[in-house]
Formats: C-alpha cells, sequence, structure tokens
C-alpha cells in the first residue's frame, strides 16, 4: 500500500500567471518565499488556510493546485 | 537567503559558545565559582530583540517557521530534561560517599540544563532548515 501524497502544481501555475516568481506569491499568500521554496520541493504541506490563500491567488480551486496521492498535475 | 530564524539561532549558538569557553578560561584563573560568571555573557542573546527586529512589511514568522519553532522546542525539551537527569545522576555518583553535595553542583545543574535547551533548540532549527534543498529562483 503506497503511503498517501500531497503534491502541488505550485511551480507550474506561478509560470502560467504571467511567470510569477517565488516570492510575489510569498507575499500574496502571505508567507515567506522559504515556505513557498519548500512547497514546490514537496518538503512542507500547507495549511487548509494556506492551501486556500495559494489557489485564490491563482484563481483556481484548492484541487487544481494540490492533488493526494498519485494524481498528476 | 538565510531566513531569520536561522539567522538568530546562528547568533545564539555564537553566544553560548562565547560564554561556555569565557567559562573555561576562567576556571584555572579564578577558580570554578569566579569562572561562572562567564556565563554573564548570555545576556548579549536580548540583543536578538533589536538586531534582528522585523522589516516593515516584512513577514516575520509564518506557519512554517511556527511549526518548525515548536518541533525545535519539542527537542530541545526532551535533550535538556535528559542533559539533567544525566547530570544529577554524574553528581550523585561523585558525592554519594560524602552523603552531601556542594552548593555549586545545583547551579551546574541548572546550567547543564538550561546551555542544552539553548543550544540544541538552535541546532534544530538550523539543520531543519537546512535539510531543504535549494530550488531558489532570481
Amino acid at each position: 500500500m503506497t503511503k498517501p501524497e500531497l503534491k502541488n502544481c505550485i511551480r507550474r501555475l506561478r509560470f502560467d500567471h504571467d511567470e510569477m516568481t517565488q516570492q510575489e506569491l510569498a507575499d500574496r499568500a502571505g508567507v515567506t518565499r522559504q515556505t513557498i521554496i519548500a512547497m514546490e520541493a514537496n518538503k512542507y504541506s500547507p495549511s487548509l488556510m494556506l492551501a486556500f490563500r495559494i489557489a485564490r491567488t491563482f484563481g483556481v480551486k484548492v484541487e487544481e493546485v494540490f492533488q493526494y496521492n498519485e494524481d498528476d498535475c | 537567503m538565510m531566513h531569520k530564524a536561522q539567522k538568530i539561532a546562528r547568533f545564539r549558538i555564537l553566544v553560548s559558545t562565547m560564554a561556555l569557553i569565557a567559562f573555561f578560561i576562567l576556571i584555572p584563573i579564578l577558580g570554578i565559582k569566579a569562572a561562572l560568571a562567564g556565563f554573564s555573557l548570555l545576556a548579549i542573546q536580548s540583543l536578538e530583540v533589536f538586531l534582528f527586529r522585523k522589516k516593515k512589511n516584512e513577514i516575520g514568522f509564518d506557519e512554517r517557521d511556527r511549526e518548525i519553532n515548536r518541533r525545535a522546542g519539542v527537542a530541545a525539551g526532551v535533550i535538556s530534561y535528559l542533559s539533567f537527569i544525566i547530570a544529577c545522576f554524574i553528581i550523585g555518583v561523585i558525592y554519594w560517599s560524602q552523603q552531601q553535595i556542594p552548593i555549586g553542583s545545583l547551579v551546574a545543574i541548572v546550567l547543564t540544563g538550561g546551555m542544552t535547551l539553548n543550544l540544541s533548540h538552535s541546532i534544530y532549527i538550523l539543520v531543519a532548515y537546512g535539510r531543504e534543498d535549494n530550488h531558489d529562483e532570481a
């Protein structure tokens, strides 16, 4: 049985949104740039609040940013 | 780019190390009791409030930083508790035959626990932040 994993498409979504930088996304989401770096590297799973803020920044649903288990971006 | 928490942790390790070095240097000069004055250097840590002040519009600590800090606190608590117990045992073994311990031993036990707490918290923070891959962009 595979361990459940939370993946994200933050990097792709940033480039799709006028090549938004990590700092810009961090400022809009209210976190530090290092947190964005950690999320993109799948080293950190955000809280529900932060996940919604990031999704709202991109104007998409949470499921389009974060995927549970083996779903692809 | 180093996070503010990493800078603070490095500063604390530096100050704690300076205090320990001062203590060991002063022992042969002033004796153990007076050498404890070397730990007064730990007061320099209070300067971190001014040295690492939050800038305007800067996000100080976000949820991830709070989580790392929380885990560092737990790890530091466990390590300092263990060091406290070990220090008590060592003092007990040394002075068992005398059926009494010098008052300075109590100071030594407290300092051991305090220094261990301080250092292990800072080291955990540096390790936790340092473990990340660097995916920095310009």
